[in-house]
């Protein structure tokens, strides 16, 4: 009611103006009481001031200076409309979804297996690809890089990561020399320091020969990463000078723990490094791994100083023509990236330019660039990029149907709470209250659910780093869930709440009342339905497109099992030694090799045992170009390699121990070797080339052996030539044994080890397995994918089911009354059950179609993953498809019988 | 958090305003002369402590000078035993304001 002064005439009030202003952020319940009470005040002073005749200007400026006042009281109250309508709509949500537990456990459990595999895989990526190093300030940090412009690179020779594709070969290694220059005369850099991995090393500590991970990095490596010690001291700048340096090294705490028990003593003690003494000196870290490449977990590292010792050699501290080390600097405040290029550039010209006139061979010319290098060598990262999305892609597609699902089965019950959503709209809620109501149940929902996954990640984290495939599978990953993953997962909970409750919480606002009320359910929209369909046709269509990966993977790995190996891998053990780290050369070695094969072979239980350079299935092989750019795979072997291994000698002899330095060079080939290069001829008394090279010697073939896989399980018989270990002592390195068991060989393994250590004890073995682990180690990725697509796959389906379930059921129980009157009619529960699953079907049918045309396309990307089949393979599609149909269509076929059963009498008696 | 009963300065001036019979939020204003901004929220949360109580006027007075019925405040036993807490500790607080003239005093609203 609006007041006015006795004389009837309406005044200029601004501070009533602004009370109703004010009171808009006042909680709606408490508005209109405080805005009377406001405006009582103001409107009775005003009368009072009038009544004296003083309602001037200067009255009302004192007025409006009052009302401004009401902003105070106005956010007084503001935690009450927190409170109020906030606890409300959570108590209120809790409460409904305490009345429906199954649909609320169905929803908490997809949400909480959609969200836990995003959160997963979340944070496999946060440890792969986003995580720094736990340095001083990673972001400071850039690792140097070349890129050569044609095929001729610059260096003589080039170790750690080179790639040779698209006629631009790049690295990360430099000479020690070029390393030295960017040090004493750059000016971008307040830290530079060098690295480089030592893969293993013959370790003895207290006279026991092991075997650990090392690498040798420059005397400010640690100064320069601003890592501290756990214990004793890091290596400092005057441990990397070649004379007079004590040799000292670091060991990482893991390496502490595992072999020291953590003992503080270790710090002092001389330990035995390719036999040369070194001085532990102090432990790093427990969470620093240092800067080379994922999985790359150093135990020992030593300075630049020692790498005579380490390498066993000459010093390539001062060849510039040999580049071997990683070299990191951190960027002087102010500077960027860009300068730091540019600068260092010009640097490396020169470098490079004294390189190129000095050899003979035309190369071509190379230029430096700066990466961000708070992550160290990133080459795993980058490879193991590919996988890891295509793990995201999948477990988002997982999240997604597991949110259709849950708007679906929202949609369901928001029909069901038709009545009371109108009836809430009659009593004067507003739509938007209303939607913010059904928003916080679903955001419940999610926040559940996300907890649940996270949880789910937390008790299964250790089993996250075996998701990653290749050599990272024994990588040390901390994917312990940090900020960042509590971030994600919180933000991906809220997301998908908001997702899945947005559409049906504005479809179940949006109501004609009148006929709501009257809760006749017959005449009910259709279009509610028919955003369900939607949501279900891309159910059903992304249940196909990841049942197709799953059947694509897993029979890319039941080919890859199945398949003929060429020998026998059962009662296989197989180890390594390298006693070339301890000193032993050429001839010397040889001996120590024969002595411990004879050692293995008079332990009963042993067979046979054989001797190859590289063990079968392992990625390693010797690989050499023949004829333009055809391959040939080498493999050095002992005499009794092939009948320790069971590969038929199909022509000619073996090699015998007469086959040394002294006799004339022979070699045996496999039977796609002859094919290939010998047009498939008797090859007994064929010379063959190793290489291109027109020095390279002509070796007379002596034998053919059957064909049998080397490397890897996806190069399906390579040509390959076997040479006898005996020829070519001086370039004898590691040897792996394969030791033929009578039964069980893991049995064998401690016997074994022990007659090794007979012979030298300080010589270690290592990686010490029997053959099937290696070839099951070699399908890791396959298994991998086959079982995330299969879990994933399934678990879609099932998502699908439900929703088709809970919708058909919906629209059947809708439609009692009308099903009533068609049985009444003399329709036959066969044309009832057709009605309800004609619908059905057509959903199933429209998904087919959306999933399939997705699947060919996006199985394109995983075509490179497969084996054995392509990534279009119709017994897949067909399987799959089949499949999809037969549980999809059995979903909708248990409503349709219930509509079927349906009495006429109750059904039309049914409101 | 302070204590249930416990009263600020303002609070326990506000509050003997209302005791000595200014119970209107704009004659508190005038009597101690805070700014409503002050006075406001001190009432609403002497309300939510249940040391003041309010009610609607009768719809006759306000009738009767054309304007809309106001809200006034009156303290509660409660109140009235913190206030005598706090007059412990305020010396003089209730010897700070006069007593309000008779006829600032509502008629109570019947029903």
């Amino acid at each position: 009611m609006q007041y006015r002064g006795r004389t009837g005439k309406s005044y200029f009030r601004p501070y009533l103006w602004l009370i109703t202003l004010v009171s808009l952020l006042v909680p709606r319940r408490l508005r209109a009481d405080w805005k009377r009470e406001w405006r009582a005040e103001l409107e009775h002073r005003e009368s009072r001031l009038r009544q004296w005749q003083r309602l001037g200007a200067r009255a009302k400026l004192e007025l409006l200076g009052q009302s401004l006042g009401s902003l105070y009281d106005a956010l007084w109250f503001q935690k009450h409309r927190l409170e109020d309508e906030m606890i409300q709509d959570l108590r209120y949500g809790m409460r409904m979804l305490f009345r429906s537990p199954v649909f609320t456990a169905v929803a908490v459990l997809s949400l909480a297996l959609g969200i836990g595999a995003n959160t997963a895989i979340f944070s496999l990526v946060n440890a792969v690809l986003l995580e720094n190093l736990p340095v001083r300030n990673p972001e400071q940090l850039v690792l140097l890089r070349w890129i050569a412009s044609g095929r001729n690179i610059p260096p003589d020779s080039v170790s750690g990561f080179l790639d040779l594709n698209f006629g631009q070969p790049f690295s990360t290694s430099f000479s020690y020399p070029a390393f030295e220059d960017f040090r004493e005369r750059n000016e971008v850099f307040s830290d530079v320091f060098a690295f480089s991995e030592l893969g293993r090393l013959n370790v003895s500590i207290d006279g026991q020969a092991e075997s650990a991970e090392g690498q040798i990095v420059s005397g400010d490596y640690y100064s320069g990463l601003g890592v501290q010690p756990v214990l004793g001291r890091t290596l400092a700048a005057d441990d990397d000078r070649p004379v007079g340096a004590e040799p000292v090294a670091v060991i990482s705490h893991a390496y502490w723990q595992r072999r020291f028990g953590g003992d503080p003593a270790a710090v002092g003690k001389v330990i035995y490094v390719n036999s040369s003494p070194f001085t532990i000196v102090g432990v790093t870290p427990p969470k620093f791994h240092g800067t080379l490449d994922l999985g790359v977990s150093p135990d020992i590292t030593v300075p630049t100083g020692a790498q005579t010792l380490v390498m066993r050699g000459d010093s390539i501290l001062t060849d510039r023509g040999n580049w071997w080390v990683q070299i990191i600097g951190r960027l002087k405040p102010g500077v960027t990236a860009e300068q730091a290029q540019a600068h260092l550039d010009a640097m490396f010209q020169q470098e490079v330019a004294e390189l190129i006139k000095s050899s003979k061979e035309e190369k071509d010319p190379a230029r430096v660039e700066v990466l961000p290098g708070g992550k160290g060598l990133t080459q795993t990262r980058g490879q193991l990029a590919g996988p890891l999305y295509i793990m995201v892609a999948v477990a988002v597609l997982v999240l997604a149907i597991a949110c259709a699902n849950i708007a679906n089965l929202l949609l369901a019950r928001s029909a069901m709470r038709q009545k009371e959503i109108a009836m809430r709209l009659a009593l004067g809620a507003s739509r938007l209250r209303l939607i913010r109501q059904l928003l916080t149940e679903s955001a419940l929902l999610a926040v559940i659910g996300g907890g649940l996954g996270l949880l789910l990640v937390y008790c299964t984290k250790d089993l996250l780093t075996g998701l990653l495939p290749g050599r990272s599978a024994a990588l040390r990953l901390d994917v312990e869930p940090d900020v960042r993953v509590l971030a994600f997962t919180a933000a991906v909970s809220l997301l998908t709440g908001l997702l899945f409750g947005l559409a049906p919480a504005i479809r179940a606002t949006k109501l004609d009342l009148a006929p709501d009320l009257k809760d006749n359910a017959r005449t009910a929209n259709r279009s509610k339905t028919r955003l369900g369909k939607i949501l279900l046709v891309s159910q059903v269509a992304i249940s196909l497109l990841l049942l197709i990966g799953a059947g694509l993977f897993v029979r890319t790995l039941r080919n890859l099992e199945n398949i003929e190996l060429g020998f026998n891998r059962e009662n296989l053990l197989i180890f390594k030694v390298d006693p070339t780290l301890n000193g032993y050369e050429g001839a010397r070695a040889a001996n120590l090799y024969e002595q411990m094969k004879e050692r293995i072979e008079a332990l009963p239980g042993v067979k046979a045992v054989g001797m190859s350079r590289h063990p079968l299935i392992s990625g390693g092989a010797m690989i050499s170009m023949v004829e333009g750019r055809e391959h040939i795979f080498l493999q050095r072997v002992s005499p009794n390699f092939f009948e320790t291994m069971e590969i038929p000698l199909l022509i000619g002899r073996n090699f015998t121990a007469g086959d040394n330095d002294n006799s004339s060079k022979v070699v045996i080939v496999n039977e796609a070797y002859a094919r290939r290069f010998l047009s498939g001829e008797n090859p007994i008394g064929r010379r063959v080339k190793l290489s291109r090279s027109p020095t390279s010697p002509e070796l007379e073939v002596v034998g053919m052996v059957k064909d049998a896989m080397y490397s890897d399980l996806r190069i399906q018989f390579p040509p390959t030539v076997y040479l006898p270990y005996l020829q070519g002592l001086k370039g004898l390195r590691e040897m792996t044994f394969e030791v033929r068991t009578i039964n069980d060989p893991s049995e064998m393994m401690a016997s074994v080890r022990r007659a090794v250590q007979e012979v030298d004890s300080n010589v270690p073995l290592f990686n010490m397995k029997t053959q099937e682990e290696q070839v099951n180690q070699a399908l890791t990725e396959e298994r991998l994918f086959a079982r995330l697509s299969t879990l994933s796959g399934s678990l879609a389906l099932t998502l699908a089911c439900i929703g088709l379930y809970g919708l058909m059921s919906y629209s059947v129980a809708r439609r009692t009354h009308e099903i009533g009157i068609r049985m009444a009619l003399g329709a036959q529960p066969g044309a009832v059950r057709w009605l309800v699953m004609r619908e059905t079907l057509l959903v199933i049918f429209l998904g087919v179609v959306l999933g399939l045309a997705a699947g060919l396309a996006a199985m394109q990307v995983i075509s490179s993953m497969l084996f054995g089949l392509t990534a279009t393979d119709p017994v897949t599609l067909l399987i799959a498809i089949l499949i999809l149909i037969a549980v999809t269509a059995l979903a909708g076929y248990l409503p349709a019988r219930r509509a079927s059963r349906v009495d006429p009498m109750i059904a039309l008696r049914y409101e | 958090m302070s204590p249930k009963g416990y009263l600020s300065y303002s609070g326990a001036v506000i509050l003997q305003a209302v005791a000595s019979g200014y119970r209107y939020g704009f004659d508190v204003m005038d009597i101690t002369g805070l700014p409503s901004g002050t006075v406001y929220p001190a009432l609403r949360r002497l309300e939510e402590s249940g040391q003041v109580v309010s009610r609607w006027e009768e719809e006759r007075i306000a009738h009767k000078e054309q304007r809309p019925p106001r809200k006034y405040y009156e303290v509660t036993p409660e109140g009235k035993q913190a206030l005598a807490e706090a007059v412990k500790r305020y010396r003089f607080l209730d010897r700070l304001l006069p007593q309000a003239p008779a006829k600032a005093r509502p008629t109570r609203q019947r029903g």
